[in-house]
């Protein structure tokens, strides 16, 4: 507690909060209410850990070899109706079925934008776009968002939005938005003036102040880390790996010791931990989780079966794993533990060619969910994915003609 | 600290903890709804907030052995729980209205302008609005209020003075006095 009262502007701010709510009386909360709502969560706890014990007592008692002979291309049976729950199945290795065959589920909170309709698909409705927008957040009563075009040289401008998606502004920019876990914050790289004055920009989502700190031409935002810091990324040159930094909330640059990494999946601001590709080895990677800490130990664990080139939850705790190697969009999507790397729950294509699924990219809905836009027999959606292994599509099924027909709008663009 | 049933006869161990979290839950309840409200701006985000965090405290109430601590750590789920509501903060962002924020309460001091100032504490990004919520009505140190949101001092700090300034900027000129903020 403080022994001195506070004056100026934080003391009037102290008695102003007082007066809003000191004599503010609401209905007292019943001993009934709160174990009712306790025996809600306790619930919810019991099928994600019914789900991940699942998991391991499969993975333990059937052998890896069932996989190409299991039932695990068998379609499970279609959505009757859009929402009514239906309990996840897993395939024999405690595996769950990538595949668009799910039932309907509800238009995702955090929405997906179409790239050939140009729209912003929300909870709300469908919000017509000026142009291939392919990231938005929330930005000054209004909206920002990365619009992908022929804007040499990175493909993209950075475009600000009023609240009925109009533009306000649009100026060259990174081709990525980042956000950080609370939603408070987006960054961003920007170029002003005939494109030799670039910026990773720091914004409250409210409009206020912007931390502004000049940077390099190549350069990404790559996600927030604690105390509102941006990392970024660049290359050194054509031949380098990409060398990594972060911009203060000082408008300064400051180094991130991340040396070997071929490039960055996801940072936590929540957990302070840095997951990328540190490996390539032909037809497999490696990769790590390391402390963004210069004063602890870096390394937390390395994986060579999984691909670590996906997001953090926004609490840090999971982390997304895809298959370790691929060309064309990931056959597995994985939700790890982020601190030891093993499996909370894997989704798996189908072995069969006719029933083959990918995944283009995966950005988290919350703490738990993941959503992903995946591919299977030329058909595209997206789906959102959950720890207990089960599966809803939450988007119209569009034809895909060797294009990326959404895109997720807290998934970095490029990455 | 478990109570005895009126008729003297003990209580089952079930009945006593009960007994004994509802005892905690009524002393405590006004002032959580009250910091919950601040956090939120809606009485009913409010009171969703204040119930979850106190059926989360019910589900622990059994490892919390440290009674005086209680305070602290339901303080925390409160503020985690508002944290992690991402789904709703982008609702809200999506189904904004030009309606004027739920006031539940305008006592005599408040001439226009305290609702003014109070109004700018809402427009306040999350992190900070906890951050003045915590300092400023809860009256907790920087210490206190970098432990109940997970984050550092220096954060607490940053986040103190930036939220300052922008009211600064914001705020009526009858509410900009040039005296220094602590």
């Amino acid at each position: 507690m403080n022994d001195t009262p506070p004056t100026g502007l934080a003391g009037e701010l102290t008695r102003q909060l007082h007066a809003q709510v000191d004599q503010w009386h609401s209905a007292p909360l019943t001993l009934d209410d709160v174990q009712g709502k306790a025996r809600t969560i306790r619930r919810r706890r019991a099928a994600v850990t019914t789900g991940i014990a699942a998991v391991a007592v499969l993975a333990v008692l059937l052998p890896a070899g069932l996989v190409l002979d299991a039932p695990g291309s068998q379609r499970p049976s279609p959505a009757p109706s859009p929402t009514e729950a239906v309990e996840p199945t897993p395939n024999p290795d405690g595996t769950f079925p990538l595949t668009l065959d799910v039932p309907e589920g509800e238009v995702p909170a955090t929405g997906y934008l179409t790239l050939d309709g140009q729209q912003f698909v929300t909870q709300s409705g469908r919000s017509d776009l000026p142009g291939h927008v392919v990231q938005i957040a929330p930005y000054d009563g209004g909206w920002v968002g990365i619009r992908a075009g022929d804007y040499p040289p990175t493909g993209a401008q950075v475009v600000v939005l009023d609240a009925d998606f109009e533009e306000v502004s649009a100026v060259l920019g990174g081709s990525a938005l980042a956000i950080s876990g609370d939603g408070g914050r987006v960054a961003w790289v920007e170029a002003r003036g005939n494109g030799d004055d670039w910026t990773v920009v720091n914004a409250p989502t409210d409009g206020g102040e912007q931390i502004r700190t000049p940077t390099r031409p190549d350069t990404q935002v790559e996600g927030f880390l604690a105390g509102d810091a941006v990392a970024t990324s660049h290359f050194e040159n054509p031949d380098d790996d990409y060398s990594y930094g972060q911009a203060t909330p000082e408008g300064e640059f400051d180094a991130i010791p991340l040396a070997g990494y071929q490039y960055v999946g996801g940072v936590s601001e929540a957990s302070g931990l840095v997951a990328g590709q540190t490996k390539f080895l032909g037809d497999s990677t490696c990769s790590e989780v390391r402390r963004t800490d210069p004063a602890q130990p870096q390394l937390v664990f390395e994986t060579c079966d999984y691909r670590l080139s996906g997001q953090f939850s926004p609490d840090g705790r999971w982390l997304i794993g895809y298959a370790t190697y691929s060309d064309l969009g990931s056959p597995t999507l994985a939700i790890l533990d982020a601190t030891t790397g093993d499996p909370v729950v894997e989704y798996v294509s189908s072995r069969q060619q006719a029933d083959a699924a990918v995944v283009h990219a995966a950005a988290w809905e919350d703490d738990d969910t993941l959503l992903a836009v995946v591919e299977q027999g030329g058909e595209q959606a997206v789906l959102r994915l959950e720890a207990d292994g089960a599966a809803t599509r939450v988007s119209d099924v569009r034809e895909a003609q060797m294009s990326i027909e959404f895109f997720l709008p807290q998934h970095l663009f490029g990455q | 600290m478990h109570a005895l049933a009126p008729t003297g006869v003990t209580m089952s161990r079930s009945e006593a903890r009960d007994g004994d979290f509802s005892s905690y839950m009524h002393a405590r309840q006004p002032s959580l709804m009250r910091t919950a409200y601040l956090l939120t701006g809606d009485r009913h985000t409010a009171e969703d907030l204040v119930q979850t965090a106190f059926a989360k405290l019910y589900l622990s109430w059994d490892k919390v052995n440290d009674r005086g601590s209680v305070d602290g750590y339901v303080r925390r789920i409160l503020v985690n729980e508002h944290n992690s509501l991402w789904r709703r903060a982008w609702k809200r962002r999506e189904t904004s209205t030009d309606e004027p924020p739920d006031h539940p309460h305008h006592d005599a001091y408040d001439a226009g302008t305290g609702a003014e100032l109070w109004d700018l504490v809402q427009t306040l990004p999350k992190k900070a609005r906890a951050v003045v919520v915590l300092r400023y009505y809860e009256d907790l140190s920087e210490a206190e209020t970098a432990d109940a949101l997970g984050i550092s001092i220096g954060t607490v700090k940053s986040q103190a003075s930036r939220a300052l300034a922008t009211l600064r900027e914001r705020a009526p000129h009858t509410l900009n006095p040039r005296e220094e903020d602590r």
